[in-house]
Parts: structure tokens; sequence; C-alpha cells
């Protein structure tokens, strides 16, 4: 073994001089054949005659000899790869088109990987994650006690604030007040997550029912406010205007229940904690207080056993205590898959695209290899002819497609470079994780690895069907060897069709998703949304009720004289995804109670000011609030076309009562209906409106929050002016960034826009090769056909019968693909219902529209070939050959 | 007197190599000739085979090779057997006899 690596060491190193001494032997036993044979009386000449037959062919004992010798694998390999990288200086143009297409595919391919690799690959940073679930169901307090007492599945139970809203604190003292997202979570929390801080440490159980003012910062709020000094912990930070120590600082990767929490604290110090709501004095942890649990599971325990259990658990309460705020169900998920959510899909089906651009780029450049090919038989035969096996021959050409795919391997991990930090900056921000991405030694691997995979793809078909070349035809005929030709082109055929049919589901899947895009583009919203602008003003926890309204008063009034101004109101949450089935209508005058099951989709939110104005949304009936709608006035709400249709379907709801559940508490009194309104889609328009009611901001005691205003020309340049008002009003409060409602319109479809744009993107770049690929074949079968062409026009053929042929013979190519490719795409579109709006899967206008277009390129594409053998002059054709 | 000619048995060439060489360290054409001779003319070895194997057995560590100066005073490459080749040329010799005796036995029968 040792003897064989050394041997086969030193044959690597001392090759010229194992070849020397090779040369040598053989040519002793050569000279001493010819010897003998001179000394049995032949003539010279005839001696070494005999000799040479004897001999065989000397190049091909050689050869034998260094096969055996063993080492020739590495260094075949070292010579095949220097006569490959001299083949490819030779041919630039070749060189560099194929590099620059399989590079757009490898990079592409690299640069979601990489995405793939930060947000649904690496393991989460938590200790040993893939035992963590969650349930985001939002439970109530008594049902968490009674999950962790009856629970055997799980190692530990932790609760954390569901409501985001709920858990922003402003934070004042040194610098501009910020208002920062915290993570209310109960003390088991941290040694769940299994986590360190970086310093300090974890709050304890005491803390926790003490109601300690304690903080654990996040890394970047730690790096912000304390400049990464070690001496943060024990200092305090004002938070909410109270006096909060700083006990430890948590890693930068640690992002839960958020990506942007920055700093956890212990759950009872949220200040919505034990909030009672009061028609709900039984379960007075129960309304407000919804959580959202993380859990572990025991060792060996599956989450399908876990969602068992939790389901007899929860059927158990449901039996034992009936809850009317308990939802129906409990889903265990694992916390990856929570994490990834929405994504997930999106992700795999770019990932999808990418591989089929690769695909194509792959079997272009096959094409490409193929088309040298054809010249390079003749190169192939005279290799044959001294002594090449054809093993040899395919390793040959094998190397050359590696060295060209890892080439453009290197150069496609420079596209993804880019490609990953434009990615980065286009993508929605609710991608988690995302910013992680990056090329690290896995997308290094990946990339590698697809270039070599890549090397396989193109490189084998050409590789075989070369390597198939006989010698002795390729040799005897001038011309180049017929049978060869056609295996030739019918590959090549069939690589086109491929690219076709690959192209086809791709630009149909982006025809859907560009469809559904114009679709959810084209949905009314319920409000005009041009020349409008919203602020968000935040006054510090624990202003009056009093001194908010005051301030909102003067915010209007002054704002409606800002010249320009047409209308100015207010609304609590005005693009908020609000979370439906939070409010319920229990009962309708004249109508049966409503059961809680049908609370489900109402939302109720609190106006002030000229809001429906502002947002341009029209009063279908009735009226609108006055100021004389007020504390002492009976009340009254406006309500929306959904929620009139869904409760009074066939009669005029004005003037009609009814009692809901509503943040005031306000839930045994008869509420009027006094008008109704156009349905706002205001949740993005993908959403179906709920049933909706508006509540007069007198009547309900509080003073909403988002500001909107809706301006007679450019709002923009009004921003300033706005910010002012509010300013010069009120040094403490915190205002949001001024922006147009258009603006947030939009950001709304920020995660659609991206996936359409990509999927486009890629299923452009996937046409526009595989039209190459047709243009190519086309070229390259009437090059070979020039001799033929010119016998047909020589024997009549109008030039425009030759044109109709090579395009007809294009587009049958391309035909086929259509076909093999509309059937895929038919198959393969299902797996995209759930991005789908407004549109069916199997849409036929997409399909027929991608069909035509296909169609047209392939004609495009094939008319230039064809052109060009329309003007083959007979007389030269057949001279040439 | 000129004999018909035997092609050679599948592997039968590394044994008569490794026999060859027990005798004295040979260079390929010595090998190559007294196969020939010993064999009275039988067996013929074509260089295009011997080579090779000459290469695979020094691989194999069976022999090594060393340069030295032939009959004619020219620089050849000598083979000698190794320990392991000794060996090896017991072991494959006993294989052969067992076989052609058993071979032998079964095609003398009755």
């Amino acid at each position: 073994m040792l003897n064989d690596l050394f041997y086969r060491l030193r044959a690597l190193f001392r090759r010229n001089t194992l070849e020397r001494d090779l040369d040598e032997e053989l040519r002793f036993h050569f000279d001493e054949q010819v010897e003998k044979h001179v000394k049995s009386g032949l003539s010279r000449a005839e001696a070494v005659r005999r000799a040479r037959l004897a001999f065989g062919g000397m190049e091909q004992v050689k050869e034998e000899c260094r096969d055996a010798r063993g080492v020739s694998a590495i260094e075949t390999t070292a010579q095949d790869v220097r006569y490959a990288v001299r083949t490819l200086r030779k041919s630039p143009a070749f060189s560099g088109i194929a590099a620059v297409t399989l590079a757009i595919g490898i990079g592409a391919n690299t640069a979601i990987f990489s995405v793939i690799e930060a947000v649904m690959l690496r393991p989460l940073p938590y200790k040993d994650p893939g035992r963590l679930a969650v349930s985001t169901d939002g439970i109530t307090y008594s049902d968490f006690e009674a999950w962790k007492s009856q629970s055997r599945a799980f190692e530990d139970i932790a609760v954390y604030y569901r409501n985001l809203g709920r858990s922003r604190v402003t934070l004042t003292g040194n610098g501009e007040p910020e208002s920062v997202q915290g993570g209310f979570v109960s003390s088991n929390f941290f040694p769940l997550m299994g986590v360190a801080p970086v310093t300090g440490r974890w709050f304890t159980s005491d803390e926790e029912r003490l109601r300690e003012r304690v903080v654990v910062l996040s890394f970047g709020l730690w790096t912000r406010r304390f400049g990464a000094s070690l001496d943060a912990v024990g200092k305090t930070l004002q938070m909410d205007g109270e006096n909060s120590q700083v006990i430890g600082v948590m890693p930068e990767t640690f992002q839960f229940p958020a990506r942007d929490v920055q700093f956890w604290a212990p759950i009872t110090t949220n200040r919505y904690w034990g909030e009672a709501p009061p028609f709900d004095v039984n379960h007075n942890r129960g309304y407000w207080a919804r959580w959202d649990a993380v859990a572990r599971l025991k060792p060996g325990v599956t989450m399908k056993q876990a969602q068992a259990e939790m389901n007899a658990i929860h059927t158990r309460l449901e039996h034992e205590a009936p809850h009317p705020n308990r939802l129906s169900s409990v889903a265990v998920v694992p916390l990856r898959v929570e994490l990834s959510g929405n994504t997930r899909l999106a992700i795999y089906v770019l990932f999808a695209a990418v591989c089929c651009v690769l695909l194509i780029a792959c079997s272009n450049v096959a094409n490409l290899v193929l088309a040298r090919g054809a010249g390079r038989e003749r190169e192939m035969a005279v290799r044959a002819a001294l002594g090449a096996g054809r093993g040899r021959l395919v390793r040959q050409l094998f190397t050359e497609s590696a060295v060209l795919a890892l080439l453009s391997g290197g150069l496609g991990l420079v596209l993804a470079v880019f490609g990953i930090r434009a990615l980065m900056a286009y993508a929605p921000a609710e991608i988690p994780r995302l910013e992680q991405a990056g090329v690290d030694l896995g997308v290094l691997g990946f990339a590698v690895g697809l270039s070599l995979l890549a090397a396989i793809l193109f490189g084998l078909a050409p590789a075989w069907t070369l390597s198939r070349t006989d010698p002795n035809e390729s040799l005897k005929s001038g011309t180049r060897s017929v049978a060869g030709s056609m295996g030739l082109s019918r590959t090549r055929g069939v690589l086109v069709v491929v690219e076709f049919a690959l192209s086809v589901v791709l630009l149909t899947g982006a025809g859907l998703l560009v469809r559904s895009f114009l679709a959810v583009e084209a949905v009314n919203p319920g409000f005009r949304p041009e020349h409008v602008l919203t602020m968000h003003i935040a006054l510090p926890a624990g202003t009056s009720d009093a001194r908010r309204n005051e301030l909102d008063e003067l915010t209007l009034e002054r704002v409606r004289a800002i010249p320009g101004v047409q209308a100015a109101g207010a609304i609590n949450g005005l693009l908020d995804d609000a979370q439906p089935g939070d409010f319920g209508v229990r009962v309708v005058e004249g109508h049966a109670p409503e059961p809680p099951a049908r609370w489900a989709p109402f939302t109720w939110n609190n106006i002030r000011g000229d809001f429906f104005q502002a947002m341009g949304a029209r009063l279908l009936r009735g009226r609108l609030f006055t100021e004389q709608d007020s504390v002492d006035s009976p009340l009254v709400v406006v309500i929306d076309e959904s929620m009139a249709r869904r409760f009074w379907p066939d009669e005029d709801p004005t003037g009609r009562r009814f009692k809901g559940f509503d943040q005031r508490g306000h839930n045994d009194e008869w509420a009027t209906v006094i008008g109704v309104v156009e349905d706002m889609r205001r949740y993005g328009r993908e959403h179906k409106p709920a049933g909706h009611a508006y509540e007069w901001y007198k009547q309900s005691g509080r003073s909403p929050s988002d500001l909107v205003v809706r301006t007679a020309g450019d709002p923009k340049v009004l921003a300033a002016a706005l910010r002012n008002v509010v300013r010069t009003l009120d040094q403490t409060a915190i205002l949001s960034p001024v922006t147009t409602l258009e603006q947030q319109l939009s950001d709304q479809l920020a995660p659609r826009r991206f996936q359409t744009w990509l999927l486009s993107l890629f299923s452009l770049i996937a046409m526009m090769l595989a039209s190459v690929g047709i243009y190519g074949v086309m070229h390259y079968s009437v090059t070979q056909r020039t001799h033929e062409i010119g016998i047909r026009m020589a024997l009549g053929a109008q030039p425009g019968s030759v044109v109709r042929m090579v395009i007809g013979q294009g587009v049958l190519l391309a035909a086929i693909g259509l076909g093999a490719g509309l059937a895929g795409a038919w198959w393969l579109t299902r797996l995209l219902s759930n991005l789908l709006f407004g549109v069916t899967a199997s849409d036929p206008l997409t399909f027929a529209a991608v069909s035509a277009l296909l169609v047209v390129v392939a004609v495009l594409a094939s008319s230039i070939p064809a052109l060009r053998a329309a003007r083959v002059d007979s007389i030269a054709a057949l001279r040439c050959e | 007197m000129a004999t018909e000619r035997i092609d050679l048995p599948q592997g039968t060439l590394d044994l008569l190599i490794l026999r060859t060489l027990a005798l004295a360290p040979q260079h390929g054409w010595g090998v190559s000739e007294r196969i020939q001779q010993i064999s009275s003319d039988v067996l013929q070895v074509q260089q295009g085979s011997l080579y090779p194997a000459l290469h695979r057995l020094e691989r194999r560590g069976w022999i090594k090779a060393r340069w030295g100066i032939s009959e004619n005073s020219r620089r050849a490459k000598y083979y000698e057997l190794t320990r392991a080749g000794r060996k090896q040329l017991e072991t494959e010799a006993g294989a052969w006899r067992k076989l052609s005796a058993a071979v032998a036995q079964v095609l003398d029968m009755a």
C-alpha cells in the first residue's frame, strides 16, 4: 500500500525522468530485437521492419505502461486541464458566451441558495433548535397554567406577549426619545431557549413575580445606547418613564419573538399586564393578555405526539371550563417553520426557477459545445487513430467541460455576491434572517458542487456523442461524417426542446404572478390614496387621555389651517393588521344572539375629525359623525358595507342597533348605526374586507393617533409643515416619518412585487437563453445543409419556401417543447396557488399568452438563419463541397 | 522446430515473469527471451503486454527495478524479485499447479 503510494508519487513528481526511462527501456528492447533478427540473417531494414511490426504501436505500449504505473489518472488530468485551458483560450467567443451563460445560471442559483441557507437551513441560534415549537394562536393565562401542569410532551413551556404593538416602549433619558419593540417574556424563557447572555444575567422567577423593573438588552440596543460598554450592566434606562435596571445583554443573533426586538423584560412589567376588561371579570388576565407560547419538546417526543397531546388537553379544558375567548384549536408548529412561514413557498418557487434557468443554461452550453464539436470530429478521429481509448477521449472532453464550468462558477460567485446584495436591498423586511445571507463556506461548496454538476449536465452529451465518432469514416471522407452529424443534430434538437419546455413552465409561473399582481393593484381599496399624508403621533406613556385629546384637537385645527390641506382626521391603527376575532358582535337587535364562532371577522376602529373625507371613502347611506355626537348622547357607529351585508342583508341598517365587544368595554350598551361607508381594504388589498365598525372618539373617550391629511396638490411638500405643527405643540411627542398613503399601500405589496419581479426576471432570462438555443441550432443546421439547400435552389426552390422550411423546423422544435412545457406548467403551477390572487393556476389567458409569445420568439430566432439560407448561392454552395 | 504458439491465458503472464525473475535479475528483453526459450517457443510474450505487466508488478512491490549494464554493454533496466514477490510467486505457483492438475484430471477422466 505504502509502496503503491510512493510509486505513484514518484511517478507524479518525477514524470520527466520516468518518461525518459520508459523510452530508454523500450528502445533497448527494440534494438535487441533488431539485433536478433540481423543475427538470424535478415537485412537490417527487414529486421527493423519486423521488430516494429512485433512491437505494435510504440505510443500505445507507452500509454499502457503509464496506465499500469497508475499515476496516469492524476497526470493525464493535469495534461487534460492544460489542454482544456489552451482549447478554451483558442476560441474566446465560444468560451466567453458559454462562461457568461453558465455564470448567470450558477450565480442566480448561488444567490438564492445563500438566502435559503440563511433563512431556512442554518440552525436557529438556540440550543437544540429542532426541539423548539411555538403556538401562536394566542392562549389565555389560565390555559397556559393548565398546559404547563398537564403536558407530558414538553420539557418546559414559556410565554411571551403576542401583541407586538402592546410591547412597544418609549425609551427616554439620554438622547432623542425613541419607541422600541420589546419582548415581554416569562422568566423560564431564557433557560428554555438555551442561549447565554453576552454579559450579565437573565431575570429570575422572583423578579418576574415581584414585577421588578429589570431589562436584558439586545446587542443592537446595547451598542446604540451604551457603545457596547461592559459597564452597561447595572445602569438604568428610562422605559415608559420608569427606571429599569440593565441586568444583561443577549448576543446579536438572538432575535425572538421578532427581528426588531430591542430588549427583554419580565412579562409582568408590561403595562397591559393584568388589565381587566370590565366585561370579563372571571378571566381578568384572559382577554387582553393573550399569549404566544414557545416550548421545548422532551427528547424523543415528536411534534405530532405533542400536537396530539395538546389537542387532548385543549378538548378537556374546553369541556371542563368553557371560555368564550379560547380559540377553537391549538396548533403546535416547529419554530423553524413558524419563522420562515410566509416566505417558505416563495423561496422554494424562486429556487425552482433558478434551477430551471441553470438547466437551460447548461443545455445551451451543451449545444455550443456540440456545435463546436462538429468541427472537432476530425481532431477526435485523429486522436482515436493515434491510440487514444474511448474512455480517454471522454475524459478529455469532460475535463474541458469541468474547466469551463469551474471558470463560470467563479464568475457566477461574483455575480452571486452582487445578487445577494441586491436581494437584501430590495427584499421586503419580513424575510427573517435574510441579513445573514452571504457567501460562506457552505455557499462556496454549493457553488463548486453546482459547477461540477453543470459540467456533468452539459459535458456528458457532447462527450458521449463526439467520442463515438468513427475514425475511419471521419478521416476517409473529406467532409464530415454523415452519421455523426445526424446524431449531433438530434441531440441538439432534444436540448432545444428541453429548453423551451422549461421556459414555458417558468414563463407561465411568472405570468400567473404578474396577473395576480395586476389583479391586486386593480382592487379598489375603497378610498382614494392619492394626495394623502399620514403620520403616527405617539405620546410618552403616562400621558393622560385629557392631554392627548387636547393635543390632537389643536393638531387637527392647525393642520386644517395649512394652505393646501383639504381634510384632516385621525384613526387608531390606520393600516395595521387588525386581529380579527379580537372583537365581535354579540347581539343584533331583532336577531338571535351571535355564537362566538361567528364573531371572528369583525374589527373596530376609533376615529376623529374628517377621517372619511381625508381618506376619500364614500358614504353610502345615512350620515357621518358630527361634533354633536358626544359622551352624553346615545352611542352611534358608522359601519362598512361588509358588515351591513352580513347583518342586515335586505334592509337599511341605519337606525338599527347591536351590542358588540369593543375596546372600551361599553359592551352592554346598544350601538346605533348612523351610516354605511364603502369597504376600505386598509390591511392590504388582497385581504377580504372584514366587517367593520367605526366609533367616534368623543364616545370612546380615546383619541386616535394616526393622522390622515388630504391635500390639494403634491402631498410631499406639506410633510415638513405637518411635522412642525406637532413639534411646536409638544416636544415630547414621538413622531413617525410623514409618508404618503400611496407609498404605504405600495409597501404592502412589497413582498408580492418582489417575488413577481424575481420570477419574471428569471423567466425572461430563461426565454432569452432558449431563443439563443433555437437560433444556434437552426444556424448550425443551415450551415450543415448549405449543400442541400444549394441543390434545392438549383432545382428551382424559391427563397420563400426555403425560409418557410427553416422556420418551420425551428417552430416544430419550439412546438414540441411548448407542448411538454404546457403539460408541465399545468401540473406545476398548482403549487403556486397560494401565491395567486384573482387568477386560477390554470388561467387560460396566461397559458395562451405564453404559448403565443414563445411561438413568436421561435419564429424570430429561426428567421435569421432562415434568411441566411434563402441567400445561399446555389453555384457557390455546390462548388464548395 | 516451429510449434504452434499459444496465447497466454489471462493472469499467467505475471506468474511467468515472477518465475523468470526468480532465477536471476533480468531486463524486459531478457524476460521475454527466457520465457520463449524455456517454453520451447510455445509461449511468446507480446511487448505490448510485457512492459505494462512489468510496471504493474513494480507498482505492487513484487519486483523492483534498477539500471544496469547489459551483455552488450548498454544501459538496461533490470528487474529483480522482492521478498513480497517471492511470496507471491509461491502462492501463485501453488494455485496454478492445483488448477492445472484439477483441469488435467477432469480432461483425463475415463
